[in-house]
């Protein structure tokens, strides 16, 4: 690659360098790299690839893996802009199909395609993190806002303009919101706005305290992991060994990858309070004695990494991170890395890997990442949400937190609550509140209709029938009507809801994200979804549904992560549960065959 | 060997005791129970990502464990068979399958393919699957030596982590995701390290073959021997595969490909593709008949061959003195053949002058893995009886000056070519200088054309013996195929030739050697 034209221009040779030094590792700038590659050459090519693999000494097949792995790069040129419509299931519930078609019109080519002036490419997405705007639009990374039709245009006539809409945050009053108390105060996004209401008081209280004194608060508090697996956050923590154990760095990363359908809240917590999490990620890593935190945010969230930025600039500038925090002598570093569209970078095997420069393959524990994290070094991964509760937490204290939640689950959760309600947005609730409540906050059912099923935790969690919100929201009452709380991305479906339609929607993001690497996901999951299009085309025959419960159980818990369970299970729940929707597929195709004969 | 703490368990009903940390899929090997795999093999880790290694550990909390993941503990029962893991085994297979072109009639790997294996075993059950296979690269030639089918492909990622980890040379990836996913070449790359060919064998299905044995032979009419690469002097253990009952197939050459044999002594689970595929003139430019040449050609029985080269050694030496008869041979040698050798030439005939040293013509690439530069197996054997100790190597060109100075009047070549190191034209005006040149070989090589006489002699396919390599460690290779013609095993030819030289002695006929001798 030496003889002929330099790859990169001097100035751009000096940026790409700049990524091999931003981090504790060189390749793990990697990717941020490859992003800029991306936005200069709108594609990365064989010599930028084998420039990158010389310049972040990797070898070029992994810069390669990770090229075709991400979707946010493109080995063909992609348009000087490009727009995406989010085709998630609470996005395809309102209507992503019509805004696709209005922007076929109005673009001259489909998903997929590039307009003849290189002006517009056009993809049709998985979830963005925007449900509650559903159908959702983004531009090049930014989320613009609801795609209807008319909006749809709009968007390709005016392409600077921010077509969003604000986002509903509940419920009122406030008496039982902990963490999204102060939210809608004015300037809570600013240092000074956070400040007002007590921000980085806790942090102070914190430092005092000592690591083991707050362990033992968090222990108490009951705090669950709330990014879906629910694992308590204090247990997590004791699993870290000691630094005379284990002597080096150990790291504390926030994982802010939210990206399964029906979860936004995480973003809507960035946004409206970027310090809540800060302060958050510095106790943790005061406990954990980390001074080298990370930020891992999807690539998808381009505002909300700005928002971080900012808040990280403020915050460092005010002494409160970095060297010698508040005069006590520790130190934290925090930084901001991103993903680049793979929902399987919020697992958190997968998410050090991404972190790490490689494509997201989960690892297969043990070792756990406590132990062998990123780098191989002890690492504690933790939600946004898990990590912003933190101040109010310490604020009330681990008993009183504990008491607002369940037995097992203490506190409150944030809800995204998405599909057919009136006011779909982010409600805050204690653990254990029944669905039902939530549903209620939200506005209801949509246009006075009735209630059909309701996806309690995001796309990837077993699916409810009308009868069962009854249940308590939290992680072990959810399990008992075998579902899952999840991420606590709640999406409702009215009774014009095919289920089978559902299930091919969750199926088909599924099997887009799976990573390929084990492989009953890797093949089940777009056998799955074939069998299901065949369903809904009305080409269903008599086995179909055996057979999908048959694959389904030889995939769930027979693969390394939890996206292959998932696969599994998402479609059985459904067809256990409303039959009729996919045996009326099975028996259009029965009907023909009887007229044909 | 190992003060490793031993750890008890029960497979199917079986005890075996194990070293700590060992896996279960290997505890099983140890009692010949086989756990279908693929994605794990001993020279390359255990990603379990193929997820058909099903074993049911008995009251776990998850009693369906991966066996390449999981490690034996003290006092575990495991079920490798039971309905749970077999319906386990099953189902992956079955996935396995699904996007699976199923192309066995035209593919080079029927016979031999995990697929078909674990079918008939684990499968036997009617495919479910409606829906179109999906298409992805087919025949794709990704370097000297393989073919990749990426619809073939089960992904279990064994040829990437060989390059990535054995070699580190990184040529292939698993590119895309999801079921996009394939093995494919980086780009610009092409797989052409020294040891692409391995790829080939861990390959568990069609996706990878070799384009020089690709539609040769079908593989059930193949024949297996073990043997030891001689292509230079790491020795590494291989399997002949020979194909003598379809002899109008691969192209009439007998020895159908050469495959590497697991040591871990010497060459792990790999060989380099030098060797692999240095078989391929073993039937080319053969010797099989015993001649005179010069002066008047005539086809001779070896007992009157050596009768006639004795006679000439005997009165050479009388008349123009011992001294001036040179011997070349090489590591080529067997251990069985030195022996012999050193018996004829040193003790009987009192040779002094010798060339036998890896001379820039058995010099070649070397690396830090398996590759030495001594392109001949046996130095080492000959290096027991002195040979390079006591007994010095003439270079070529001390060798060439003496015929020139003509003080070398006789040479006595052994498997080695002289015009490969001396070129064309210099050989041939050189050893036409000579009164007598014996020439013994498997191989006619240039030089043949200009000896006395042509002595035929066996491959290392067609003989047993043993190869001493560079690190002392005696191997046994096996006799995979008949000689051709009349050849005959250099250890015979000598001892028939030094029985000439013994008084009162008669022809020696075959005996066992000692081969092992080091």
């Amino acid at each position: 690659m030496s003889q002929g034209k330099p790859v990169f221009s001097a100035a751009e040779e000096k940026t790409l360098k700049g990524w091999t030094t931003r981090f504790p590792y060189p390749a793990m700038g990697l990717i941020e790299a490859l992003r800029q590659v991306q936005e200069w050459r709108r594609h990365i090519g064989p010599a930028e690839e084998s420039r990158l693999a010389e310049m972040f000494e990797v070898p070029l097949r992994r810069v390669h893996e990770v090229a075709t792995f991400f979707p946010l790069f493109t080995q063909k040129p992609t348009g000087r802009r490009r727009i995406g419509i989010c085709r998630g299931l609470s996005c395809e519930l309102g209507g992503s199909d019509k805004a696709v078609r209005a922007l076929k019109e109005k673009l001259g080519v489909g998903p997929g395609e590039t307009t003849p002036d290189g002006e517009w490419s056009f993809e049709e997405m998985e979830c963005l993190g925007a449900c509650e705007m559903a159908p959702a639009a983004i531009v090049n990374e930014e989320l613009v806002g609801a795609a209807s039709e008319e909006t749809a245009r709009r968007i390709v006539s005016d392409p600077g303009k921010d077509f969003r809409t604000k986002t509903p945050v509940g419920p009122e009053p406030k008496e039982h919101r902990l963490l999204t108390k102060h939210f809608g105060e004015p300037g809570l996004e600013t240092l000074e706005g956070y400040r007002k209401v007590g921000g980085y008081e806790t942090l102070k209280k914190a430092i005092e305290m000592g690591p083991a004194k707050i362990a033992e608060e968090v222990k108490k508090s009951n705090l669950r992991g709330l990014g879906g697996a629910g694992f308590p956050t204090g247990m997590k923590w004791g699993t870290v060994p000691a630094k005379e154990k284990m002597p080096g760095p150990r790291y504390v990363v926030v994982n802010s990858d939210e990206s399964e359908p029906g979860c936004f809240k995480d973003r809507v917590l960035i946004e409206n309070c970027p310090h809540g999490l800060i302060e958050g990620l510095l106790i943790a890593s005061l406990v954990i004695g980390s001074e080298d935190s990370f930020i891992f945010i999807r690539g998808e969230y381009k505002r909300q990494h700005l928002i971080l930025e900012k808040a990280l600039a403020e915050a460092e500038k005010a002494g409160l991170m970095g060297r010698n925090i508040l005069g006590s002598g520790l130190s934290c570093a925090i930084r901001l890395t991103r993903g680049a569209g793979a929902y399987i970078s919020g697992l958190d095997t997968a998410l050090l890997e991404t972190m790490e420069g490689k494509k997201a393959w989960p690892r297969q524990p043990p070792p756990f990442p406590t132990t062998h994290g990123l780098m191989n070094r002890p690492t504690v991964v933790n939600n946004v949400e898990t990590l912003m509760m933190l101040p109010p937490l310490l604020g009330i204290g681990g008993e009183a937190f504990a008491a607002m939640g369940t037995a097992k689950c203490g506190g409150t959760a944030v809800y995204s609550i998405s599909g057919h309600v009136e006011k779909p947005g982010v409600y805050e609730f204690p653990m254990g509140t029944p669905l039902r409540r939530i549903i209620e906050a939200a506005g209801g059912v949509r246009g006075g209709r009735k209630l059909k099923a309701v996806i309690p935790g995001g796309a990837s969690t077993p699916v409810l029938t009308a009868s069962e919100i009854d249940v308590a929201m939290d992680f072990d009452s959810l399990r008992g009507v075998g579902s899952f709380l999840g991420a606590g991305g709640i999406m409702v479906l009215d009774e014009t809801v095919n289920m089978a339609l559902a299930a091919r929607n969750i199926e088909r993001f599924l099997a887009h994200e799976s990573c390929g690497q084990c492989t009953p996901c890797r093949e089940g999951s777009e056998w799955t979804v074939r069998i299901l299009e065949r369903i809904l085309e009305g080409q269903g025959c008599p086995e179909d549904i055996p057979n999908l419960n048959r694959t389904g159980e030889n995939i769930t818990g027979k693969v390394i992560c939890a996206l292959g369970d998932t696969v599994g299970s998402v479609t059985r729940a459904m067809m256990k549960k409303f039959p009729e929707d996919f045996k009326a597929g099975v028996a259009a195709a029965n009907e023909k065959a009887g007229a044909a004969a | 060997m190992s003060d490793k703490k031993m750890i008890s368990l029960t497979i199917d009903g079986k005890p075996v005791s194990v070293p700590e940390g060992t896996l279960v899929i290997e505890a099983a090997r140890q009692l010949g129970i086989k756990i279908p795999h693929y994605c794990y093999h001993r020279g390359l880790g255990n990603p379990g990502n193929c997820r058909i290694c099903a074993c049911e550990v008995e009251g776990a909390p998850k009693p369906i464990q991966m066996s390449c993941r999981t490690i034996a503990a003290e006092g575990m029962k495991i079920h490798t068979s039971s309905p749970n893991a077999r319906r386990f085994q099953s189902s992956s297979l079955e996935f396995h399958l699904d996007n699976h072109p199923l192309d066995c009639p035209v593919c080079d790997q029927s016979g031999e393919c995990k697929l078909q294996d674990y079918y008939m075993q684990y499968g036997l059950y009617e495919s479910a699957v409606r829906e179109d296979k999906l298409h992805k690269g087919k025949r794709i030639p990704i370097g000297p030596h393989v073919m990749l089918d990426q619809e073939r492909c089960i992904l279990c990622t064994r040829c990437t982590r060989f390059t990535a980890e054995v070699t580190k040379t990184h040529e292939l990836g698993v590119f895309g995701r999801g079921h996009r996913e394939v093995v494919d070449l980086a780009p610009g790359r092409a797989l052409d390290n020294a040891y692409s060919g391995n790829v080939v064998d861990i390959c568990p299905v069609g996706a990878l073959t070799d384009r020089d044995f690709r539609f040769k032979v079908r593989v059930w009419y193949l024949d297996e021997t073990e043997s030891i690469c001689p292509g230079c002097s790491r020795g590494c253990s291989i399997y002949v595969h020979t194909n003598t009952k379809r002899p109008w197939h691969n192209e009439g050459r007998r020895v159908a490909r050469l495959k590497p044999r697991e040591n871990p002594e010497v060459n792990g689970f790999w060989i380099c593709d030098e060797g692999r595929y240095g078989h391929k003139n073993l039937d080319e430019h053969r010797l099989g008949r015993v001649m005179r040449l010069k002066p008047r050609p005539e086809d001779l029985s070896w007992s009157a061959v050596l009768d006639e080269v004795a006679r000439e050694i005997k009165e050479g030496s009388a008349a123009k003195g011992a001294e001036g008869l040179a011997v070349v041979a090489s590591g080529m040698l067997s251990n069985e053949d030195w022996a012999s050798f050193n018996e004829l030439f040193v003790r009987t005939l009192k040779i002094k002058r010798f060339l036998f040293g890896p001379e820039p013509d058995q010099i070649g690439a070397e690396d830090d893995f398996l590759r030495r530069k001594e392109k001949a197996p046996n130095l080492r054997g000959g290096l027991e009886l002195g040979f390079g100790r006591e007994i010095k190597s003439l270079s070529w060109d001390e060798l060439a000056k003496s015929i020139e100075s003509g003080q070398t009047w006789g040479l006595y070549v052994v498997e080695r070519d002289p015009a490969r190191a001396w070129g064309t034209a210099r050989a041939k005006a050189l050893l036409e200088r000579l009164d007598f040149l014996s020439f013994q070989s498997p191989f006619k090589g240039e030089a043949g054309d200009w000896a006395h006489y042509r002595l035929p002699a066996t491959a290392y396919v067609e003989e047993e013996g043993h190869f001493t390599n560079f690190e002392g460690k005696a191997q046994k290779y096996s006799k995979a195929l008949e000689p051709l013609g009349l050849a005959r095993p250099d250890w015979q030819i000598f001892d028939d030739l030094r029985s000439r030289f013994m008084e009162g002695e008669g022809s020696s006929g075959r005996r066992e050697k000692a081969g092992a001798l080091a």
